[in-house]
């Protein structure tokens, strides 16, 4: 019977996102409440996962987020903040599409093929978007005028992005 | 990053449209609040955080839904199956568009009634070119002629950030499933034509059972005349005899929207009345009448009273397969309100000799209001009613007691009452199901499906 059940289907994007979740709480596990605050952000996927609520796994994405720029203010390293940054945007996309799978496909469908290739285009993107960015602070020497040099391209190419 | 609710609902077959699903809504804000965090603290590593934000962002608006051509194949196992009986279609996609299509939905659009029993009518898969993806379903027939010629499509970009949504057309197959439906009749009114038939009327005249006696007058056959009265009293008397008529009758089924409700088991009571319908025409045939039918719908269905074999396979025809006692309601009338059930139409085409029995879950008022018209018309009515009413909620009971009050209505104004008890229930695992009516399949392709 297709109808009535209410079964479910480990899907791959629910183990990646969190597995995305996890990389963002060791990323900020520096600071002592980033890490309060994202593992209440992975708390949120992860129910939001179970109980199928989208807007929870977007919570749950959004507080990963703030835990990583909480810990980007104090000490934590540049490649901490991109696997934080990163890794909580996967955790959210990667979530939510895997909701939507369940809501679309049947329990009997396999739907890997569909959701590895979300991940890799999400997984590629950040990579790219990641090296870019990373290449680009460590390679200009550190300063006041250098910093707000980024800061103003980084608001230049955010202006661009919402013209829209 | 959450979607809008529904796609795909309102569009009719070979249309299409292209879409943002909403998913990445927002994450500008991402990049946003990261960058102001960075310069209110002074810390320019705050800033890369942002660049997950801006990256995404960039990435939504890179691709688009890829316009998928496809092509289809569909094989249903019978397309001449009885009620209750499972039919298997498999439905085959072939990705013939020169590139991968990274997230690709489809459903069959299954028609409206059939319940899809085993397998799934819809996939979610990537396909490359050339590849194809298949899926099996198997439904349980029900009355009524369904035609399979359409499939609801959804492709997205890799991205999932906009998605094109379309119905298209495919080859048609169509899977005709004929009820077998019992032969049943009503009590009928004394209205007759005025040709010899066989139903016994109050008319009088040439025939063999005793209807009473008159006083003799000049010109009465000397046949006709009672000679025991005539030793016994001196008097001349005349026998009268009960003549037999050929009586039309006219079966008004209620397929208006209003007609569609369901008791819960997701059948409509138009089937009911449908199954009504036909056992009436075996029976009414077999009495000899002349039987017509008509649809109390916006879909007009008019088939005058006659007699005969074919006459009967094309009215038994008409109940199963004609659109007005289709499946899906009929769409809300425009303009004209004051016919919309057709009812002034019939008025001027159901014959005046004719009886009138009215097919009719009687939900409503309306079907009360045409019996009455119909009766005052001179027309002899009967209403044959099944009962679509449950008793599982109070709403419902109230239903089944407003139902009992229109029909006691009928009764009071002299109109014959029959409490229809069915014939043709669905058969298949749903029979005398309630739960789980909520989640069934959905069968307006492209209505609600795809999110």
């Amino acid at each position: 019977m297709s109808r009535g059940t209410d079964r479910r289907r480990p899907r791959a994007s629910h183990a990646l996102a969190v597995l995305a979740s996890l990389a963002v709480l060791s990323a900020v596990r520096g600071s002592a409440v980033a890490t309060l605050i994202g593992l209440a952000g992975a708390g949120a996927v992860v129910a939001g996962l179970v109980r199928r609520s989208e807007s929870s796994v977007v919570f749950g994405g959004a507080a990963l987020f703030a835990a990583t720029v909480l810990a980007a203010t104090g000490p934590a390293s540049a490649e901490s903040v991109l696997l934080g940054g990163f890794g909580a945007v996967i955790a959210a996309d990667l979530g939510t599409f895997g909701l939507g799978i369940d809501r679309d496909a049947d329990p009997a469908v396999a739907t890997t093929r569909v959701e590895l290739l979300h991940a890799v285009g999400s997984g590629v993107v950040a990579i790219l978007t990641a090296g870019v960015g990373y290449a680009l602070f460590e390679t200009v020497p550190s300063g006041g005028s250098l910093g707000v040099v980024a800061l103003l391209l980084g608001g230049v190419v955010l202006a661009w992005l919402l013209r829209e | 990053m959450t979607e809008p609710a529904t796609v795909g609902a309102g569009l009719d077959r070979g249309e299409g449209r292209l879409e943002r699903t909403g998913r990445w809504d927002g994450i500008h804000g991402l990049a946003l609040a990261a960058t102001v965090v960075a310069i209110l603290v002074g810390k320019p590593v705050a800033i890369l955080a942002g660049l997950a934000g801006v990256g995404f962002a960039a990435y939504s608006r890179f691709a688009e839904a890829p316009e998928p051509e496809l092509a289809v194949e569909r094989h249903v196992s019978d397309t001449d199956p009885a009620p209750g009986e499972t039919v298997r279609v498999t439905l085959t996609v072939e990705n013939e568009s020169g590139a991968t299509l990274p997230d690709l939905r489809f459903a069959d659009d299954v028609p409206a009634g059939l319940e899809v029993v085993d397998g799934t009518a819809r996939h979610t898969t990537a396909l490359r070119p050339g590849k194809r993806a298949s899926i099996a379903y198997e439904f349980a027939a029900v009355r009524g002629r369904h035609e399979f010629d359409s499939l609801t499509v959804v492709t997205r970009d890799v991205s999932g950030a906009s998605r094109r949504v379309a119905r298209r057309t495919t080859d048609r197959s169509t899977v005709v499933c004929r009820p077998a439906y019992e032969d049943s009749s009503v009590p009928l009114g004394d209205l007759a034509t005025r040709l010899t038939g066989s139903q016994p009327v109050s008319a009088t005249g040439e025939g063999l059972a005793f209807h009473s006696l008159r006083e003799y007058r000049a010109g009465d056959p000397l046949g006709s005349v009672d000679w025991n009265r005539f030793a016994k009293d001196g008097e001349l008397a005349t026998r009268r005899f009960d003549q037999p008529r050929t009586v039309k009758v006219v079966l008004l089924v209620d397929a208006r929207a209003a007609a569609y409700v369901t008791a819960g088991d997701g059948r409509p009571a138009v089937d009911a009345c449908a199954h009504a319908a036909g056992a009436l025409v075996g029976g009414l045939a077999e009495a000899d009448c002349h039987v017509g039918l008509a649809a109390l719908s916006p879909r007009e269905c008019w088939l005058p009273p006659a007699s005969g074999r074919s006459h009967r396979e094309r009215l038994l025809d008409a109940l199963t397969t004609h659109d007005a006692f289709g499946w899906r309601p009929p769409a809300a009338t425009r303009g004209d309100t004051n016919d919309a059930d057709g009812f002034g139409r019939l008025l001027t085409q159901i014959p005046g000799d004719a009886q009138v029995v009215v097919c009719s879950p009687v939900v409503d008022d309306r079907p009360v209001e045409a019996a009455r018209a119909l009766d005052a018309r001179g027309h002899d009515v009967t209403v044959a009613s099944p009962d679509a009413t449950a008793d599982d909620s109070a709403y419902r009971r109230l239903a089944a007691t407003e139902r009992r009050v229109r029909l006691d209505e009928c009764r009071r104004a002299g109109i014959a009452v029959v409490e229809w008890t069915d014939g043709g229930r669905r058969p298949g695992p749903s029979a005398g199901a309630t739960a789980g009516a909520e989640t069934r399949v959905a069968t307006d392709g492209g209505d609600a499906r795809w999110r």
